[in-house]
């Protein structure tokens, strides 16, 4: 069954002082954020209904990209 | 959130939850039901469509990503007087279709690798990420071996 989209947020922060920040006051929220990057990972469990509910951090709205993908979905590293 | 693109060559802007399926945004708000969901999991790239050119699958592209970015599907192919675009006509005329389900997806991948044949070295590899449920492949690629020759040959543009 697919997620339902009510459950889940998205913010877009446009820079990554933007991004940490977003990250740092929303984590203590019910399902805390969720770094989005190319999404092909994080949306299989997502459209099957398997993912908590979560605010996801979108990344694509950072114009320099400072992140590398290390693995997960969730581990992303900042390479600046 | 107001979301605004470039649907097939028109300036767009839909209202939609930002994590919805671009697969889902297409069919359900923007009433483009040629982009078919085979697998909804990334697997067989039925719902395959041009994002800045580049194929994807949009079972698995949040509708926020196509926020700014030209989105072609196969609804964006044909002519503005209706003509099929040459790949398609490849595809009617050599019969690469069976259920159809897989055909659009399988028509914006071609054409993506006519527009860009360094993507890759023959057609099984181009058409690698799209799955047909009939095993129609023979008649698939035959299409698509017959639209690129055509280009070749200057009689029409399969990379248009």
């Amino acid at each position: 069954m697919r997620s339902h989209l009510a459950d889940f947020d998205v913010v877009r922060p446009t820079s990554l002082e933007e991004a940490l920040a977003l990250a740092a006051t929303r984590a203590g929220e019910p399902g805390g954020v969720t770094p989005l990057a190319g999404a092909t990972d994080l949306f299989v469990p997502f459209n099957a209904g398997q993912l908590a509910p979560t605010t996801f951090l979108d990344l694509h709205g950072i114009a320099e990209r400072p992140w590398r993908r290390v693995g997960t979905p969730t581990s992303i590293a900042c390479t600046r | 959130m107001k979301l605004e693109l470039q649907l097939n060559g028109h300036a767009t802007t839909v209202e939609t939850h930002p994590a919805k399926r671009l697969l889902d945004l297409l069919r359900e708000e923007c009433g483009l039901t040629g982009t078919k969901e085979g697998c909804g999991e990334g697997e067989c790239g039925a719902c395959t469509v041009l994002l800045d050119g580049q194929p994807v699958m949009s079972c698995l592209v949040p509708a926020c990503h196509a926020a700014g970015r030209k989105v072609t599907t196969i609804e964006g192919l044909a002519g503005p007087d209706g003509a099929l675009h040459p790949m398609q006509a490849a595809f009617a005329r050599e019969g690469g279709t069976q259920c159809g389900i897989c055909t659009p997806g399988m028509i914006l991948a071609a054409v993506a690798w006519a527009r860009d044949p360094a993507s890759a070295a023959e057609v099984g590899e181009a058409l690698a990420g799209n799955l047909c449920r009939c095993t129609g492949y023979t008649r698939i690629f035959t299409a698509v071996a017959a639209a690129l020759d055509a280009s070749r040959d200057g009689r029409d543009g399969a990379a248009g």
